[in-house]
């Protein structure tokens, strides 16, 4: 398989009764990817639907030139950290993690080391239901990196996570081999990664790509710009990001505190 | 090497999970413990000594040693009908826990098989031969105590109750395993296909109401169609083999001592009783694998996953 990227092509995907929370998606990815958005805009939705396990759905998502559906046997072609990829068992993370490894070919020494790193030693005997949102998010995170897949699908990889080990987190994320593509709702991570493509996410259409540092500079107005660089489209009404009107992004914790602002701000 | 991989992770997690333990092993063992020391207090010898003198008189010569013959039967018969029992009860509650297991394995199973060397074949080999060591465990451990507890208690160990035919038992603790199995995921990929998680607590216990009313009604009723079912084709061959009496379509399990011809000599001169050839029931219990693995690849391919929205709700 020729290393072309991921594709996806007027997607409309959800879960269930036709209620599609991907509303006509149109994406390439093929370098590392941010997928910027609040919550419930639609992010692990995209990422579940690029990995192929979305139930309804329209449209295309091609891995490589090939269809999602139609890829089968291809370890080490895309991994993530979503958590309902994780077999059902009492087993300890020490074992579940040396079966997906083995057989998604990746690597378990790498997985311990950076696991036991961030997360203790104990992290390994624990089951996946006895860990605490933050241990089992590094967890996850791990496993998806240590696949050392092509693709990686990370969802909200610092949520729960202490600054320290978010920071940590980064680091290896961005040592890490393959095309990454993360969504988050923080922006504070943006500095850190410059030469990322950019993709802002609302009410399940994606708009972009821009830099990070384009991004930060942009502002947001719920107001008509002339010189708006993107127009978002809420059921609420749009809003438009430009370089000369309205709040700057990176002044927000996170986006989520986008809506907060628009609506009692403006 | 994948089927291996699968195999061991899944046994791992079978034999580690306490559920398995308690009421596929402790639950049964409990109940073997009933039917030798409660269900079984008063079955004695004197008992059926006088049930004997009712028939042959005490001063026949060799009574003592028809005596002796008559209660090695009855011992054997009566703990073969316990072991069956408690094996088909032992395998219908693996095959709850494997309902769990499948249903949320779905969305697993579609990543592994995607970008793994897990095919959903090797899969599910390794998934159904991890359930059947899980079982035959759980049987091995029944039968061995099946045999210490009714010896202890009929012949306080002098003598050892002992299956008949233990190759016999083997096969058909692998075959009910099979069975089971196919049962297991046909349902759990019934609830994924119709994307009806809510119908998952309810199916699951689906195999164990159904062995519990045929098999309960299959020994303790009577006999007929209900011994064409799967369910008490595993019991009624599980007994056969433990026995290696004859058996009989038209009699419950319980009074399937009399279709011995040793012992039908005495007790059921007159009884009509309607035999079964045991290749009979090994056909049609492999039919009842054929349509139930049949139906679990076709819902394999129609299914489409249940959400994760709905599995996680």
């Amino acid at each position: 398989m020729l290393f072309v990227g991921i594709e996806l092509v007027d997607l409309y995907a959800g879960y269930r009764g036709g209620q599609f929370i991907l509303r006509g998606v149109d994406l390439r990815i093929t370098s590392n990817t941010i997928i910027l958005g609040p919550n419930g805009s639609g992010k692990t939705t995209l990422l579940r639907t690029i990995l192929g396990v979305t139930v309804s759905k329209r449209g295309r998502v091609l891995i490589d030139g090939v269809d999602v559906d139609s890829v089968r046997g291809r370890p080490g072609l895309v991994a993530t950290n979503l958590p309902e990829v994780v077999i059902f068992t009492r087993l300890p993370v020490k074992h579940v993690a040396s079966y997906y490894l083995d057989v998604l070919g990746g690597d378990y020494e790498f997985f311990k080391d950076l696991a036991t790193r961030l997360g203790g030693v104990e992290v390994l005997e624990k089951r996946f239901r006895e860990l605490s949102a933050g241990l089992k998010k590094i967890v996850l995170n791990t496993l998806a990196i240590a696949t050392r897949a092509r693709y990686i699908l990370l969802d909200e990889p610092f949520e729960s996570l202490d600054p320290a080990k978010r920071v940590a987190m980064l680091k290896e994320i961005v040592r890490a081999s393959g095309v990454k593509v993360m969504d988050t709702h923080a922006t504070w991570l943006l500095r850190a990664l410059p030469e990322w493509d950019t993709y802002l996410m609302a009410e399940g259409l994606v708009y972009g790509p821009l830099r990070p540092r384009e991004l930060e500079e942009l502002r947001v107005s719920k107001e008509p710009v002339e010189d708006a660089v993107l127009t978002i489209k809420l059921r609420t009404g749009n809003i438009y990001l430009s370089k000369t009107t309205g709040t700057t992004l990176s002044s927000l914790e996170s986006l989520d505190k986008l809506y907060e602002v628009l609506t009692w701000q403006y | 090497m994948a089927v291996l991989k699968t195999y061991r992770f899944y046994l791992k997690s079978l034999i580690k999970d306490p559920y398995y333990w308690f009421w596929a092993v402790f639950f049964m063992l409990f109940w073997l413990v009933m039917g030798a020391f409660i269900y079984g207090s008063t079955m004695t010898k004197d008992s059926l000594r006088r049930d004997l003198e009712k028939i042959i008189p005490p001063s026949t010569p060799m009574f003592e040693s028809i005596l002796e013959d008559m209660w090695n039967k009855s011992t054997l018969y009566y703990t073969g009908s316990w072991y069956s029992s408690t094996a088909l009860y032992s395998l219908t509650t693996i095959a709850m826990g494997l309902v769990h297991y499948i249903y949320y394995s779905t969305i697993p199973i579609r990543y592994l098989t995607k970008y793994s060397k897990a095919s959903s074949t090797r899969f599910y080999t390794g998934l159904t031969l991890a359930s059947l060591t899980t079982s035959l465990i759980a049987t091995g451990i029944l039968v061995a105590s099946t045999i210490i507890l009714y010896s202890y208690k009929f012949h306080e160990l002098n003598k050892f109750i002992l299956p008949k035919n233990p190759l016999g038992v083997f096969t058909v603790t692998v075959t009910g395993g099979v069975f089971m199995f196919f049962f297991s995921t046909t349902l759990a990929l019934l609830v994924v296909a119709m994307r009806k998680p809510r119908l998952l607590g309810m199916l699951s216990f689906v195999p164990l109401m159904l062995s519990y009313a045929l098999g309960m009604y299959g020994l303790m009723a009577g006999g007929g169609l209900v011994h064409l079912s799967p369910f008490n084709i595993i019991l009624l061959l599980a007994f056969h083999y433990y026995t290696e009496s004859p058996i009989s379509l038209n009699l419950r399990v319980v009074d399937m001592w009399r279709a011995d011809p040793e012992v039908k000599e005495w007790f059921s001169k007159d009884l009509a009783i309607q035999l079964a050839d045991p290749a009979i029931l090994w056909i049609i219990l492999g039919f009842w694998i054929l349509i139930t693995a049949g139906i679990s690849l076709i819902l394999l391919r129609v299914q489409k996953g249940v959400s994760v929205e709905e599995i996680l709700s």
